[in-house]
């Protein structure tokens, strides 16, 4: 479906506005603009049904390379064959009309992409109501797009981008200014498309979300692949990336003053995402992660306290994994320690399970004193709560330091 | 690395012309001719009208004033045309001028979002000018014939019907004018803004409200050569011959248009190949 070899994309720099009417007015043959290079030889390919994840930090290219394949901008070097309708949802808002309503732009957008030769406006007819239908978006349809909050134009470029029988779709972290219940309609429906054998091309910030609907991923980093493989390893191996440059693995400075830390970061497993179904729908479930017998996600840190298992439970210390809304979530942190650190700073965070930070805590915040973590086993609680939670699955970051002051 | 581009990117940039690429271009540019009228009147009461208003009062104020107000003939001709048939020949073709080309040079800019999305529809761009001009001069042919059912302005009918038949050819004549603008004002902003100083110019430059015979006779050589520069004179000239009197144009006239449209094509053509791929970078 996706085959690219070699993508080279460059952009040009004109130092000025005259370098840039002399190069036009010689055809290209002066003035010639420095180019800027976001993307250097970048091979991948995606076969019919696969999902790809392209992960990386910001400026890393990946933008620029969905538009490479979805054919909004054109490559300087290399192959890119793409064979299938592409549905793209890149930039927010890209292809709609502003005093056009939401049926307006519907209709234009199907129109465009009504293959040659399609008989005129059958996409557009049999497409239409189902989309109003999917956007929910009421009266506003019919109303103008200048009129629509950024979570509604992403509704409807969403359901734009779904009805029209797309062979591959390219999502590039367009989901991430919906409602939770909207972007759990997407991401459902994304995951019916995986089903189907659309192929995927993913980008997002959110791990959790690429673990779940990809099974390969390419890291990009400074416009190269930095990794390509199966999505947990790449996965892994962005997060460690992540975490260096943030200097939250270990760091020696000077002759003896060692700085210490231990960040874990436990991202649910695909399955007890997909959990919620099971549930009464007024629960909300913490993925209860075992980090020393099952590693899901990444654990980064020099390993001096070490998370032996974390548990969550009710405030009479009952061991579960699913809450109501208004109970406390009582955190067990068992820990192993290499030796005796006077002033540790237990964490943890939820997460929902695109990734988006919901509250955190930590001993130090709830109470300034150091808290002493003697050489060996040992086991420390954090309540959180009262949570009123919406109803859905949520993943714990967990984290211990050594310095009250260092960043969690 | 290779430095080349793949015959599968070529291939998506530039598709083949066939009937069914052009019948699929041609839907798109009806639809984009379709959001334009929806889009640029939305929220005004009467909407699609204003599109035309403007034009059309400014076409039946010259006529009404020169008919019958100014009356009068047309300065320095021996026939006896009159001067409102003559200033409305040349200004159905100047109003299309100066609706259309300001807006080619903003082509890109204005459909930016499209040429983000799918470039290879920049050629169903391409045609939605031409259908733009299309209309806008079909509009004032029909706005003429009602001006002379009322008798204001009476015009030969038999040249203004060839005048009529000539009309795509003079549309298409300004799109690839426009191609050239679209393209140049993406490299050169500063086009946009000189639009109306290069209208201005272009206006009094051409025979729209003077005869040619009132320049001065010693000012007549260098007004020649002026003329033979100027893309629009020639068509011009087609337009109010046929229109005021109908006669065919001189030989030298249909030369000189041929030249200037043959200089447009190519200059369009090659722009058009060297800096298509280019454009949704830059935009």
């Amino acid at each position: 479906m996706i085959e690219a070899k070699n993508l080279t994309k460059t952009y040009p720099l004109f130092r000025s506005p005259a370098q840039r009417a002399q190069y036009f007015l010689s055809m290209g043959y002066a003035g010639k603009p420095g180019r800027l290079e976001v993307l250097r030889d970048i091979s991948f390919s995606v076969g019919k049904g696969e999902s790809v994840g392209i992960i990386g930090e910001n400026g890393a290219g990946k933008s620029t390379l969905l538009k490479l394949v979805a054919g909004a901008s054109p490559l300087t070097y290399g192959s890119l064959e793409v064979k299938g309708r592409v549905a793209a949802l890149l930039e927010l808002g890209v292809g709609f009309y502003p005093e056009l309503t939401g049926r307006e732009n519907i209709s234009l957008y199907l129109r465009l992409f009504q293959t040659d030769g399609e008989q005129p406006g059958a996409l557009v007819s049999s497409r239409i109501s189902l989309i109003e239908q999917f956007a929910e978006l009421g009266d506003y349809f019919d109303r103008p797009v200048r009129t629509y909050s950024t979570g509604m134009q992403m509704r409807l470029a969403f359901s734009a981008a779904s009805f029209v029988e797309p062979e591959i779709l390219i999502v590039d972290e367009a989901l991430a200014v919906g409602d939770a219940y909207f972007q759990q309609k997407c991401l459902d429906k994304i995951d019916a498309f995986r089903k189907e054998g659309v192929s995927i091309l993913f980008v997002s910030h959110s791990m959790p979300l690429v673990e779940m609907f990809c099974n390969r991923a390419v890291f990009l980093q400074d416009g190269q692949i930095a990794a390509s493989g199966a999505v947990t390893d790449v996965v892994r191996e962005y997060e460690q990336y992540v975490a260096k440059s943030r200097g939250l693995l270990v760091k020696k400075e000077g002759g003896g003053d060692v700085e210490e830390c231990v960040v874990m970061h436990n991202a649910p497993s695909p399955e007890a995402i997909k959990s919620p179904d099971s549930s009464d729908g007024n629960d909300s479930v913490i993925e209860n992660c075992t980090a020393s017998s099952q590693t899901i996600g990444s654990v980064y840190g020099n390993g001096k306290i070490r998370f032996t298992n974390i548990a969550t439970a009710d405030e009479d210390g009952n061991i579960k994994s699913r809450f109501r809304a208004g109970e406390v979530i009582r955190i067990i942190l068992d820990y192993e320690a290499a030796r005796n650190y006077p002033d540790a700073v237990f964490g943890v965070s939820i997460f929902r399970i695109d990734g988006i930070y919901v509250t955190g805590t930590n001993n130090y915040e709830i109470d300034p004193y150091p808290l002493q973590v003697e050489k060996g086993k040992g086991t420390a609680i954090v309540d959180i709560g009262p949570m009123n939670l919406h109803n859905g699955v949520f993943f714990l970051t967990t984290s211990v330091y050594t310095e009250p002051q260092a960043p969690l | 690395m290779r430095a080349i581009l793949s015959d599968t990117v070529k291939h998506r940039y530039t598709p083949p012309m066939s009937l069914t690429t052009f019948l699929g271009d041609l839907n798109f540019a009806v639809m984009l001719l379709r959001r334009d009228m929806l889009s640029r009147y939305a929220g005004n009461m009467a909407g699609i009208v204003h599109a035309y208003l403007a034009p059309f009062s400014t076409l039946a104020l010259y006529a009404v004033i020169f008919s019958f107000i100014f009356g009068g003939r047309i300065v320095g001709e021996t026939s006896d045309i009159t001067y409102a048939v003559y200033l409305c020949s040349g200004l159905v073709l100047w109003l299309v001028v100066a609706e259309v080309l300001p807006r080619s040079a903003g082509l890109f800019m204005e459909f930016s979002q499209i040429l983000r999305q799918r470039n290879q529809r920049i050629r169903g761009i391409f045609l939605f000018l031409f259908l733009l001009n299309a209309q806008l001069f079909l509009f004032f042919f029909a706005s003429l014939l009602i001006l002379h059912g009322l008798n204001v302005v009476v015009f030969d009918l038999a040249g203004f019907s060839i005048a009529v038949l000539l009309m795509p050819l003079a549309a298409l004549y300004l799109v690839l004018m426009g191609i050239i603008l679209a393209f140049g004002a993406t490299f050169l902003p500063d086009l946009r803004s000189l639009m109306p100083v290069l209208l201005q110019i272009g206006f009094w430059g051409s025979p729209i409200t003077y005869s040619t015979h009132i320049v001065p006779p010693h000012w007549q050589t260098v007004y020649g050569i002026l003329m033979y520069l100027n893309p629009f004179y020639a068509i011009l000239k087609i337009f109010q011959g046929l229109m005021t009197t109908g006669s065919f144009p001189a030989l030298a006239i249909c030369i000189h248009a041929l030249v200037w449209f043959i200089l447009i094509a190519a200059v369009a053509t090659i722009i058009t190949r060297r800096f298509s791929a280019e454009v949704s970078d830059l935009v």
